[in-house]
Parts: structure tokens; sequence; C-alpha cells
């Protein structure tokens, strides 16, 4: 066999396709059989490349092809039903008579495989990551509940949160009187239905005024302002919540066969802030602002208010009060206490 | 406890598994007829996440729902299920996948059934 029968066999039985064209007419004047088995001639103008092959833009082609560039693009053929990536190059070829090019087509099936399951592995990854994402905005939500930002974001930089001391907050501790006599004569889904009503009541109201629930033990119930996030009306915050709650609870009274019936305590004392727990963590404050407003509460009657001499300091311009002259608290010695009654009309 | 997924070494080993099965599949004359026409990206995702779902890799899970509306126009029967199966538990057991790992995912494509076989009687 001489040198240009075996050329022509071997070009006739690769794997991709090969056609040398025309370059002002994009006339075939010669196409492999793997060229002819993917483009099968049409019926008119069967030697024209462009009515061969779908997706080719002679005018592109002769711009690319005149500048000394290789001109490529990607088509898709049907082979046996089954859609086949073909990626398509043509450049021109040296010859010094005639302007000529080259066309070269290739498979580009395997290529395209791993490209499409990456992209469906990259969607799954990237579904995963989301996922991962809403968890942990949950999970910082659930937490944001129970502790402020700062000591959220402490906790997650460095596992741990250390106590702070708050000096300009106001404390609030609500009790309900004849609790414990009303768990033994109430069903007890009934009673903690209510208990739950009113709680989420009160967790509204101190929401409207910036105050937090700290957290509630049995029928007592904690909220601090100021703590979470600075608030130099703290001490009005927590006026106005226990002012609602009073009248809340005297609406309620009225229709329900239970009265629900609360004493209420407020001082604006410091208190420490800290997590405390490990397993089951929760954010907790101590110090002598929960101390006196729990010693405010007991010193309240029922559907009273009561509250120490800073938090009336911080009030007395804007609220009213009734003076209780001095009395003696235990921790404290003898302390000047307040009744709050209401707002101070405009 | 590991999955089968971690076991058969992540993505890193199964997405060759994945085109073997793409490609090898469209050549089985009991097959070939059920991939004729369908985009190729389409099918590669579907088969990508399937494959993960069935070994109990990561990712959103596809639901018995999806899993009937791909499969409801092909029109697979018994007999075309049965040979998929049997395709992909020797693909795998080419590319090296114990044979309990095998019987395990065997397990989870068989729980799928009725989503993917055309049950005339529901149609």
């Amino acid at each position: 066999m001489d040198e240009t029968a075996l050329s022509e066999m071997l070009t006739q039985s690769i794997s991709f396709g090969v056609a040398v064209v025309e370059l002002d007419t994009w006339r075939i004047r010669f196409e492999n059989a793997r060229f002819s088995q993917w483009f099968s001639p049409t019926i008119e103008d069967d030697e024209n490349l462009a009515k061969r092959i779908s997706g080719f833009n002679a005018q592109s082609a002769q711009g690319d092809i005149g500048n000394g560039r290789t001109h490529d693009f990607e088509t898709t053929i049907s082979v046996d039903d089954y859609e086949t990536p073909l990626r398509i190059e043509i450049r021109a070829l040296p010859s010094p008579t005639e302007d000529l090019a080259v066309v070269e087509c290739l498979d580009i099936s395997a290529e395209r495989e791993m490209q499409y399951m990456l992209q469906a592995y990259s969607k799954i990854t990237e579904s995963n990551a989301e996922d991962i994402n809403r968890e942990k905005e949950r999970t910082e939500k659930l937490l944001l509940n129970v502790m402020p930002q700062f000591a959220c974001d402490e906790l997650r930089e460095y596992g741990s949160v250390t106590p702070k001391r708050f000096d300009k907050v106001t404390v609030m501790m609500i009790d309900f009187v004849n609790f414990t006599q009303m768990t033994i004569a109430m069903a007890p889904d009934r009673i903690v239905t209510e208990l739950n009503d009113i709680f989420t009541a009160i967790d509204r109201m101190s929401e409207i005024y910036g105050c937090d629930r700290i957290k509630t033990i049995g029928d007592a119930y904690l909220a601090v302002c100021g703590l979470m996030k600075p608030d130099p009306r703290h001490a009005h915050n927590i006026a106005h919540v226990a002012l609602r709650v009073r009248h809340y609870l005297e609406r309620r009274n009225i229709s329900f066969s239970e009265p629900w019936k609360c004493r209420i305590g407020i001082s604006s004392q410091p208190v420490v802030g800290a997590v405390v727990g490990v397993q089951k963590y929760a954010y907790d404050i101590f110090g002598p602002g929960v101390n006196l407003a729990a010693r405010m509460e007991n010193e309240s009657n029922e559907m009273e208010i009561t509250v120490s001499e800073d938090t009336y300091s911080l009030l007395r311009n804007d609220f009213t009060f009734e003076e209780l002259g001095e009395v003696e608290i235990k921790g404290f010695g003898p302390q000047k206490l307040y009744r709050l009654e209401g707002e101070k009309s405009v | 406890m590991s999955t089968v997924y971690e076991r058969a070494g992540g993505f890193a080993h199964i997405h060759q598994l994945v085109i073997a099965l793409f490609r090898e599949a469209r050549k089985s004359p009991q097959l070939k007829s059920y991939f004729a026409g369908i985009k190729m990206h389409r099918l590669i995702e579907h088969q990508t996440r399937f494959l993960i779902q069935i070994m109990c890799g990561p990712g959103t899970r596809i639901t018995n729902k999806q899993l009937r509306r791909a499969h409801q126009r092909l029109d697979i029967n018994d007999a075309g299920f049965f040979a998929m199966v049997e395709f992909l538990k020797k693909t795998m057991k080419n590319y090296g996948l114990d044979n309990n790992d095998i019987n395990e995912v065997e397990d989870q494509i068989l729980l799928h059934k009725r989503y993917i076989v055309s049950d005339k009687r529901e149609i």
C-alpha cells in the first residue's frame, strides 16, 4: 500500500470528522466517513457546509479565519436517538494555490458527561450548604431567644461567655397570688394552659417595650430591660410593661371564672449576666437587681406594683406613685418603697 | 456508622459509577430504548442524584412524586426495572463495591420500584 492510500484509509477510519472546504463558498471538497455519518448530506445543496452543520455561522467563521484565528463552536447532533455534543474547529489550510479550510469535528460527550455530573454534584453540595446555613440560622435564632447577641457571639467564638456586670438595667419580677392553691383546685391541663396564655401575653408586652424575659420559675416571671441592648429608658419600659400586665389581668379576670392576681416588683440595681450550665445552658441574671425586685414583689399586695427607690428616682417625673415609707428589706436594710400607680397625664 | 456512599469512597469514586451506568445502559439492548431522546444533562443529573440518594449520600432527597414524574412517560415494565437493577449491581461489582453494600443499594431501589415502574391500573 502506498503512502497516499494509507493516508486516505487513516483519514476515513479516524473517530473524528474531517472535511476540507473552499473558504469563499464553503463548498465541501472532501469529507471523511465520520463527517458524512454525523452530517448526512441534505437533498439541496449537499456540498455546502452551512447546510450540513447546524449552528454554523459563515460570516463569523470568515471573520475569524481572515484574522488568522481558528473558528470554533459547538453543536449537537442526534446519533441513534441520543444527543451527541460535538466541537467544531475550522482553520485555514496552508495552500499556495487555493483558499481552503479544514473542518475538524470532535465528539465531546465524555467532556459534557463530566461537566453535567459536576453540575449535578455542585447543586447537591450547594443545597447541602444552604441546609447547613439554614440550620445555623435556626440555631442562632434559638440561642438569641435565651441569650443576648453579644453573649451568643462570644459563645460561638470562644465556646464560653464571660460573666458581665450591667449597671443600667431594670428588673421586673411577677408572681401570682395563691398559685399553689390554684394548682390544687384547678385541673392540671387548665392551669398550664391559662398560665401559658398569661406568660405569652406578658412576653408580647415585654417585646413591645424592648424588655426581655430571662426565665420563668413556676408562676414567677423575670424580665429585664437594658441588658440585651442598652436603653436609657430601661426603667420607663419596665414600668410600662408592669402597668399593662396589671391592666391585662384586670380585663381578663372580668371574663374568666378563676381570677389571676399578680404581684409585681421592680428594681433598678446592677445585675450580673452569665451563661450557666454546660449541656443545658441558659443565660441568667444574678445580683442585687434581681434580689431587690424579688423583695419588692414580696412587698406588693395583689395587683400592686412596688418599686425600689432607684427605680422611683428614674421614673418620678413621668409616673405617679404612692410613697410607702421606709421598710426593712432582708439583705438590703431599710429601703424607701413606692407603689407605681400609673403614668402622669401629659 | 458509615453509609454505602462513604464506604464506596464518596463522590470521588461514585462519579465513575454514574458515568459507567450512563454509558453502558444506553448500549444495553434491553435498556437503551428507555434513554432514547432524553436530554443528556437531565439524565445525568437524575442518575447522579438518585445514585447518591440510594447510597445514603448527601443532598436533597428526590421525592416519590418527582421519581414517578421522571419515569412515568418511559412506561417502564417489571422486566425493564429488574434489568436495570441487575445492570447497576453488575456495574457496582465492577467498581469493587462490597456484596453487602450492593444488597443494601438493591433494597433501597426496590423500595422505590412502585414509583419507577408504570402501573397501568393507577393511570
